[in-house]
């Protein structure tokens, strides 16, 4: 069997909890474990979205997280298809092996995938190196994103943002209401009391929902590895030729990334966070598998954006992506 | 922390034991500058549920004495709260300990 199928019976939670969050409602004698706990919360909301709004889309970004909102997504609606569709909105960089994933897992499971790219920007030539990375990003996924969602006319767009993730992130609501320019104003929040979502928009206005705003990061490897979630290869330890450049590894993907004269070196690696890969560096690290990976996580010291150049290119930069649109 | 061995990491039985962890949610509640989130971010630092760049990225700013960490800075996300040295929306942060999973909502002062 296709592992990407997901197959109930398969699975570890063998039934999909419908209560709500919160261990005081759980019915005496039921035990949920905090993944149950967290699962069921993430398809309640899924479930709400689906029924509240016109035109809800599923942001796919190919890493961990996407991966298991989209499990998540299928359980939601088991044994029907997922309601919506999945928008990816593709930089232009992303790695070979995830567009290939991708493309597999959307054509596995049957849901309908749209993919989105700033292509004037593209044709343009735009990249981290001539612009500085704020703008790049600006163009390619901020913009992008802006812009995909106009085109289809979703008012609601799922994310896999998680709130441990990054200081900015643990003031999001689950569900993040955007002006009709797509703003996020961090300080003018809806109230959002225990599983109780707002849902009301104008025409023009729309909500990012984050079902996973709750998991942390061993939280979800820990729930891929229970349901046998399949991930991008490029999670898990390889030889892999990298430009060294002090602790930063830097994958090849890119030419004009190598500096004068440089030369990949082959290192043993494996990428922790998925993004673009002229700002995305690996790690050393010889984890394999997905319980070699729960058990390094167990001895980080750094987050998992620590390599991602994005978030440190100023005081405050994921809020100031966030204001301005990104997710 | 010591570098686990992952050849002899024996995943059934810490998933087993992550199993049994119930999840309990708390929040603050207090006057403003009553501390909240300072004590916030040292339960965070202290059951080592931050990490060291988090940390790196807060040393040296806020409003302790020189040479020591601004806990509050590890939960008041937002620039206007960092400059201002107030909590102005609602953080949900996380840890664990051997027992439990929490979800600390560190709210602002009422
Ligand atoms: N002396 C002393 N000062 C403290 C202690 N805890 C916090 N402070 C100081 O009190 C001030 C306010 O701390 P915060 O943690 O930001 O207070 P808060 O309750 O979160 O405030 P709001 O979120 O704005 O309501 C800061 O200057 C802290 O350094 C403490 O235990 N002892
Ligand atoms: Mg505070």
């Amino acid at each position: 069997m296709n592992p990407a199928i997901y197959n109930p019976s398969s699975t570890v939670s063998r039934s999909t909890p419908t209560m709500t969050f919160g261990a005081a409602r759980t019915p005496a004698g039921c035990r949920l474990s905090h993944l149950q706990l967290l699962e069921a919360q993430s398809i309640h909301i899924l479930r709400e979205v689906a029924s509240e709004f016109e035109r809800p889309v599923m942001l796919y970004s190919i890493g961990k997280d996407s991966s298991v909102m989209l499990r998540l997504a299928q359980k939601a609606f088991y044994p029907g298809p997922i309601p919506f569709p999945l928008l990816h909105i593709d930089t232009g960089f992303k790695f070979r092996e995830m567009l290939t994933f991708r493309d597999e897992v959307a054509r596995s499971i049957g849901a309908e995938l749209l993919v989105w790219r700033n292509e004037p920007a593209i044709r343009a030539g735009t990249n981290p190196i001539k612009l500085d990375t704020k703008r790049c990003c600006g163009l390619l996924k901020t913009q992008a994103l802006l812009d995909g969602l106009r085109h289809y006319s979703f008012d609601a767009a799922f994310g896999g943002a998680r709130r441990d993730e990054e200081k900015s992130r643990a003031k999001e609501r689950i569900y993040s209401f955007r002006d009709s320019t797509g703003q996020w104003d961090p300080k003018n929040q809806r109230p959002e009391l225990w599983n109780l979502y707002n849902g009301r928009i104008h025409p023009g206005e729309t909500i990012r929902v984050f079902p996973l705003s709750n998991w942390t990061e061993m939280d979800v490897w820990q729930y891929i590895h229970e349901e046998n979630i399949p991930v991008v290869d490029l999670y898990f330890a390889k030889e892999r030729p990298m430009y060294v450049r002090g602790d930063v590894l830097l994958p090849i993907e890119q030419e004009f990334m190598a500096l004068p004269g440089e030369k990949p070196q082959m290192v043993k690696c494996r990428l922790r966070s998925l993004g673009c890969s002229p700002c995305t560096g690996a790690i050393r690290s010889n984890a394999e598998t997905i319980p070699d990976i729960i058990a390094e996580l167990i001895s980080f010291r750094s987050s998992e954006r620590a390599n991602r150049v994005i978030d440190h290119d100023q005081e405050g930069s994921m809020e100031i992506k966030k204001r301005e649109g990104y997710f | 922390m010591a570098t686990l061995a992952t050849e002899t990491f024996p995943i059934e039985q810490f998933l087993a034991q992550e199993r049994e962890k119930d999840l309990l949610r708390f929040s603050t509640a207090g006057s403003v500058d009553d501390g909240k989130s300072t004590l916030i971010g040292r339960l965070l630092y202290d059951t080592q549920s931050v990490y060291e760049d988090q940390v790196r990225c807060i040393r040296g700013k806020g409003s302790t004495a020189p040479g020591q960490i601004d806990f509050a800075l590890l939960t008041d996300g937002l620039r206007a709260e960092r400059e201002q040295g107030i909590t102005i929306d609602v953080a949900c942060r996380y840890f664990s300990t051997a027992r439990r999973k929490f979800i600390i909502a560190d709210t602002p002062g009422h």
